[in-house]
């Protein structure tokens, strides 16, 4: 990791050189103005591209951006406020109404928050205009004081512009390689996975929402103080198609992609000038065909581009490449799914042998706990799930013990994975409790119950499909990582504990999983029981205390079943509680101590595995289709 | 393959555009879409003398800016074929700033910076202006405005005050001029007023209510729309029922047509009168019908076929001559006399500084140029905020035509 | 009472127009989850098309909807097949740049061909108010809504007893199960997206008389269909109706006795509320076609 930094920050720092001496090399003021503007949209892209990290388009970003130059604006002309003061007032009022917003707005997905966000970004245009008391309405504000009395020429502006870009794009930096740029990763990759596994979705969006409303906040600031006047055009609709264009076209989920596009599309109009009247049909055109041909946008294009290249030359120049290694190492560093090349070949599928026991958990010692089996970890008591008028789960109640196998079986739509749906928070519960230790968990969320190290696997393979393998665990890490920004902002010697820790259990997952030659593999290219392997090993990095199953075996061969029976095994050797969901009989009966069965909802039997075979219910229930299964047993 | 291909392409294509465009950088002027090719000039050999215009070429109010860029063009070839300035020609360089403040003042950055421009035009609306003018100040250019009428523009605490010179005159200027008459002779006494949202309506609708409310009338109502709506007749049917006597409209000469169309529909008989300065009569009727328009009444600066009413009959005369000539769209000469006029003033501020063409010496001619334009005579006072004070005339449309009502000029 | 049926009549009348914008985006949308920011740039070349063909060539006015509907038809397969088709598998903020890219490329195209000046289409019909009662129109008014009507119930019998129409509300409910039944969602997606654009021509076409002719008059035609869209709940055939109707009266009422320039701001509230309070749509929760 410290070597493959090395040239990139070679690189920033000339990058940075360069940046400081443009006032000298541009002997001209216009394109000094341009790359003050350069700047000014460097801020807005990377903002903007905030949330586009946790997976949602906003095309309002203007609303905190006139926020900020009103703000600024009103303060430093009516109240005489000096700069400082308002520049951060400016960034702390849209935040403050970003985080407003986004309580409003953040509970809505896709193509609805896009059009909530426009409604906004339309309706603070409405009010710029109409309240006039306030903005001066379609009149403006104008003589905002520059930032201080020696802010002549252009020279100041762009050094404030240069150090402040430097500074959020450096914070971003820093975020997007922490725990917060893995959270939102995975909550971009998969949603309901990373909540599962402890990633508090709704908490990263709303900080995602008013970071980015913060940046943008503090960039209408300088705008007003720049331009030295503010009028509600700021809130236009074609300066939200320029900030979008500019992440997207840049590379959206990157964090030098708004860079390169704020450059891009700051320069191009201004260069387009040339063709006259047909400055903004071709301005259209080259964004359908960037969409067309560049989808990801230019960065990751142009990424693609090099590594063929690379791919040709690297034969040729084989002898002086280091052999590749230190995958994990680069999987931490990797926040970029987009990079990935999309044409790794999938592995071909290895069958695992039995891998050697390893203390996976941070387990307290074997003996100890033995010593606690046969305690209740967790107990459903009276438990009901309604659908509308379908009661999917009805009054069911049992207990599972810590340490043990407990099963869950009955046909289709017995009520099974509601059942667990429940258990974890990621269903509703209809009536009755759920208990974990004795404590109700009925009103905490899916993420709460996975810190309290009850987690999941889902029956539909659900992985972080666009990122490799042991990406895949590092995203997984997250509840044992701490939380806060300014932790990861300054990379605290507790910060630092949680990498080393995530670095090592992943190996030793990778390892325990037998996956370790699949780490480089995208996961949606692994093959099918690899990447049901993969979701064991996502549930497994949390350091679960109690594991729930959801029919692992589906899909697998006998010869995979069997290597999942010993895996389950030993998991259950190193302490984890297990509830398995399975339809596989044979796994069901050769690992589970015991087996609660349900049918359409009503729980029909509970006992250990040899009692449920005979039991008349359950063979009534199953007909004949489980007869032939057990026989073969 | 076939995918890197179309990337390769996709690259080659921004390469292109970014190789081309730095390559020729741009120096001829856009041409707006109606202009007719320019005549060869017998325009003196020496050295052209750049001057910058900044205007909304693309966006919403791309027609107004073309109409102005056409009366600078008239005035250009008139100045390079008379001769030019202090024996040099005239050269435009016209940049596009879409009536937004930001790229209105990057344009103004660029003609100050690329080609050296000693004075820009621009930037027809108010907020464009008033982003322009911070990067005159900080250049020592000055700015020749047009159009915009905010009354901001002429306040000495307006960054850039000391480079603004105006000739489009403020609202106030207009109800200054029309208050004698609005309410005794035309009967404005209970007067709904529908302005467009913005500085320019809303300055409007404040400087005539005060000026109604002054002689006995009363604005009994107030409606701003947008300037991208269509539909008023929800506001029209709540004048209609209002009792109101008459409607006081300022915007756009697009949009009065829309509402006067309206006015037409719910079959109103109030008085209009509208005001603002783009509201050439015959233009809202060549986007209406003569029977909409009929009888309704129109402040304006300019009345092209009225020769005797600009200070110089003879250039309105060939003016208008010209204008027909060129085949330019009707609808915008009421609009185009800016250009026209202002390209003027920026050549006589020129010759007035004793043909020194540098920014500082034609910002000091600026006050005392004297021009017999379009629309009466121009110069900047002091006083008044470097702004001009033109002509106002009443006009009412009879039968299709422009009528001046003669009630106007008794005192 | 006079004034408040003026102005619901008024309302009406517009909100049949929203409503024919409404229910081409929502279908668009449904079928393809494409949030389509081009919509109101061909409801400006609809316009233009009409201009050119009733005013300049002297075609009939109603002939000329129809040529400018036929031609909108193939361009919008043309747009689907070069633009939406090759984008399908990409993340819906992908096609959504594109069409945005598009009405970027289509309105300064329009500006260039037609130039900025506003246009007058001219009257199809003799502009007189007729007193009906104690409300005024005019035929114009009554012949617009009046298409508007019968567009939209065609647009229904059309989803609602035809074969390709089964096949649309089959890809809108669901898409893989529709297209392992044998749909050709290819033609599908086309059909959808072509009459989509060729309903928003004729909207377009059809209030070009009332109002003026420019080329960036669709910006203003798409914030209110995305209102009707959204309210109606996005993808949502009758809510889109009911929506645009609705957004018609509520402008109407609410500048007649709320005045001042908030009237734009009714849309976007409606946006707002409807999508935090019921994300679903006004009529709820039923995805519903037809």
């Amino acid at each position: 990791m410290k070597k493959s930094n090395l040239p990139t920050l070679l690189g920033v720092l000339v990058l940075l050189g360069v940046a400081l001496a443009l006032p000298g090399l541009l002997s001209n003021d216009y394109y000094l103005r341009l790359a003050i503007m350069a700047g000014l949209f460097i801020l807005l892209a990377s903002a903007h591209n905030i949330l586009m990290k946790v997976g949602q388009l906003s095309l309002g970003p203007v609303a905190f951006y006139g926020l900020g130059a009103y703000i600024s604006a009103i303060l430093s002309v009516r109240h005489h406020v000096p700069f400082p003061v308002a520049f951060i007032a400016a960034g702390l009022g849209a935040a403050a109404v970003g985080w407003i917003i986004g309580r409003l707005t953040l509970k809505l997905r896709t193509a609805y928050f896009v059009l909530v966000t426009i409604g906004f970004a339309a309706f603070f245009r409405l009010v710029a205009i109409n309240w006039t008391d306030m903005t001066n309405g379609p009149m403006g504000i104008t003589a905002v004081p520059p930032p201080a009395p020696w802010f002549v020429g252009y020279k100041p502006y762009y050094y404030f512009i240069l150090a402040l870009v430097a500074l959020v794009v450096f914070a971003l930096y820093r975020l997007e390689h922490s725990t917060i740029g893995r959270a939102m990763q995975a909550i971009r990759e998969n949603e309901t996975l990373g909540r599962s596994v402890g990633i508090d979705s709704y908490r990263y969006m709303m900080l995602a929402a008013v970071l980015s409303s913060f940046i943008i906040g503090l960039a209408g600031s300088f705008y007003a103080h720049f331009f030295q006047f503010v009028g509600p055009e700021l809130l236009s609709w074609d300066l939200t198609i320029a900030i979008v264009i500019m992440v997207i076209a840049g590379g959206r989920n990157t964090l030098a992609g708004p860079i390169i596009g704020a450059i891009l599309f700051t320069v191009i109009p201004e260069l387009l000038r040339a063709a006259a009247a047909w400055r903004m049909v071709i301005y259209g055109a080259l964004l359908v065909l960037l969409m067309l041909f560049m989808p990801d946008g230019i960065l990751p294009a142009f990424m693609t581009l090099l590594r063929r290249v690379a791919s040709y030359l690297t034969p040729i120049f084989q002898k002086w490449l280091r052999p590749a290694g230190g995958e994990l190492e680069a999987a931490i560093a990797q926040a970029d799914s987009a990079s990935l090349s999309r044409a790794e070949a999938p592995g071909r599928l290895d069958r695992p042998s039995v891998p050697a026991l390893q203390a996976v958990t941070e387990s307290k010692g074997q003996e100890m706990l033995k010593a606690q089996n046969g305690m209740d970890i967790l107990s459903i008591e009276d438990l009901c799930v309604n659908f509308g008028g379908i009661r999917a789960v009805d009054h069911v109640s049992f207990n599972v013990k810590e340490g043990e196998i407990l099963a869950i079986i009955g046909p289709n739509g017995a009520g099974k994975t509601t059942l667990l749906n429940a258990i974890t928070r990621l269903g509703p519960i209809s009536s009755g409790v759920v208990k974990y230790h004795g404590e109700v968990l009925n009103s905490l969320q899916a993420h709460d119950v996975a810190r309290g190290r009850i987690v999941r696997t889902f029956q539909h393979t659900s992985v972080f499909p666009n990122v490799t393998t042991s990406r895949n665990l590092v995203l997984a890490h997250n509840l044992r990582e701490p939380a806060g920004v300014l932790p990861n902002l300054l990379r605290t010697p507790q910060y630092h504990e949680s990498e080393t820790d995530c670095r090592e259990r992943a190996r030793q997952v990778l390892t325990f999983l037998n996956l370790d030659h699949h780490a480089d593999t995208r996961a949606n290219s692994l093959p099918y029981g690899n990447q049901r392997l993969l979701e064991l090993g996502i549930a497994m990095m949390t350091n679960p205390a109690v594991l729930l199953l959801d029919e692992p075996a589906a899909g697998m061969n006998s010869t995979e079943v069997e290597m999942l029976m010993n895996l389950i095994l030993q998991i259950r050797d190193m302490g984890v509680t297990v509830v398995l969901v399975e339809h596989d009989m044979k796994l069901v009966m050769g690992i589970s101590e015991r087996i609660l069965v349900l049918n359409y909802g009503k729980q029909i039997a509970m006992g250990c595995p040899e009692d449920i075979q005979k039991n008349t219910d359950v063979i009534t229930a199953y007909l004949g289709k489980w007869g032939g299964d057990v026989t073969a047993n | 393959m076939f995918k890197n291909w179309k990337l390769l392409i996709t690259l080659m294509a921004l390469f292109t555009i970014v190789m081309s465009a730095c390559a020729a950088p741009a120096t001829q002027a856009p041409q707006a879409p109606q202009a007719t090719e320019a005549p060869v000039q017998e325009a003196p050999k020496a050295e052209p003398i750049k001057i910058g215009v900044v205007e909304p070429l693309t966006g919403p109010v791309a027609d107004s800016g073309s109409y102005v860029v056409n009366g600078v063009k008239i005035a250009v070839d008139r100045i390079n074929a008379n001769g030019g300035v202090c024996g040099r020609p005239l050269e435009v360089v016209i940049e596009d700033g879409k009536n937004d403040p930001q790229e209105s003042a990057n344009a103004a950055e660029l003609l100050i910076t690329r080609d050296k421009v000693p004075v820009i035009m621009g930037a027809w609306g108010s907020s464009s202006s008033l982003a322009v003018m911070p990067v005159m100040e900080k250049h020592k250019v000055p700015l020749l405005i047009e159009t915009s009428s905010s009354g901001k523009i002429s306040d000495p605490a307006t960054p850039g005050f000391q480079y603004a010179f105006r000739i489009s005159p403020m609202s106030k200027m207009e109800a200054d001029a029309s208050e004698a008459y609005i309410v005794d002779k035309l009967g404005l006494k209970n007067v709904a007023i529908l302005s467009v949202n913005n500085d320019w309506g809303r300055g409007a609708a404040k400087v005539f209510t005060e000026a109604i409310e002054a002689h006995g009338g009363k604005v009994i109502s107030e409606y701003f729309v947008e300037q991208d709506a269509t539909d008023v007749l929800p506001q029209l049917t709540e004048i209609k029922s209002s009792g109101a006597d008459s409607i006081l409209i300022t915007t756009s000469a697009g949009q009065i047509a829309t509402m006067l169309k309206q006015v037409h529909e719910l079959g109103m008989t109030q008085t209009v009168l509208t005001t603002g300065g783009s509201n050439y009569p015959m233009a809202v009727m060549s986007l209406s019908s003569p029977e909409v328009v009929e009888g309704t009444y129109h402040l304006v600066f300019y009345v092209p076929e009225r020769f005797d009413l600009a200070a110089d009959a003879a250039l309105s005369e060939w003016y208008l001559n010209e204008y027909t000539k060129r085949g330019l769209p009707a609808i915008g000469i009421g609009e185009s006399y800016r250009g026209f006029d202002g390209m003027h003033v920026i050549a006589q501020a020129i010759e007035k500084a004793g043909c020194t063409v540098t920014p500082e010496a034609i910002r000091e001619a600026m006050s005392k140029v004297e021009f017999a334009g379009l629309s009466g005579m121009v110069k900047f006072a002091e006083a008044e905020g470097h702004q001009s004070r033109p002509n106002v005339y009443l006009v009412q449309m009879v039968g299709g035509k422009m009528v001046v009502p003669e009630f106007q000029f008794e005192k | 009472m006079a004034e408040f049926l003026q102005h619901l009549l008024n309302g009406l009348m517009i909100g049949g127009i929203y409503a024919l914008m409404g229910i081409g985006l929502t279908l668009i949308f449904g079928i393809m989850n494409v949030v389509n920011f081009s919509h109101g740039e061909f409801y400006m070349l609809g316009a233009f098309g009409v201009l050119t063909l009733f005013t300049f060539m002297g075609v009939p006015y109603v002939l000329s909807l129809v040529l400018t509907a036929v031609f909108f038809f193939m361009f919008g397969s043309v747009i689907e097949r070069l633009i939406l088709r090759p984008l399908r598998s990409q993340p819906v903020e992908v096609p959504m740049l594109a069409t945005i890219g598009l009405s970027i490329f289509l309105a300064n195209i329009a500006l260039i061909i037609w130039d900025p000046t506003p246009k007058d289409i001219g009257m199809p019909f003799p502009l007189v108010a007729v007193q009906v009662g104690p409300v005024s129109l005019t035929p114009i008014r009554l012949f617009v809504f009046f298409a508007a009507l019968v567009l939209i119930a065609g647009s229904h019998l059309f989803l609602k007893y035809t074969t390709l129409g089964t096949a649309i509300r089959a890809t809108f409910q669901d898409r893989d199960a529709a297209a392992l039944m044998g749909i050709n969602i290819d033609v599908v997606n086309m059909i959808t997206f072509a009459w989509g654009t060729a309903i928003a021509a004729i909207a377009g076409g059809l209030l070009g008389p009332i109002f003026q002719v420019f080329p960036t008059m669709g910006a203003a035609a798409s914030s209110k269909s995305f209102a009707v869209v959204i309210a109606g709940g996005l993808g949502n055939f009758p809510g889109a109706i009911l929506a645009g109707l609705l957004l018609g009266v509520a402008e109407s009422l609410g500048a007649g006795y709320i005045s001042s320039g908030y009237r734009d701001a009714i849309a976007f509230i409606m946006i707002i509320v409807v999508l935090i309070f019921r994300p679903t749509g006004l009529l709820g929760k039923s995805r519903r076609l037809g």
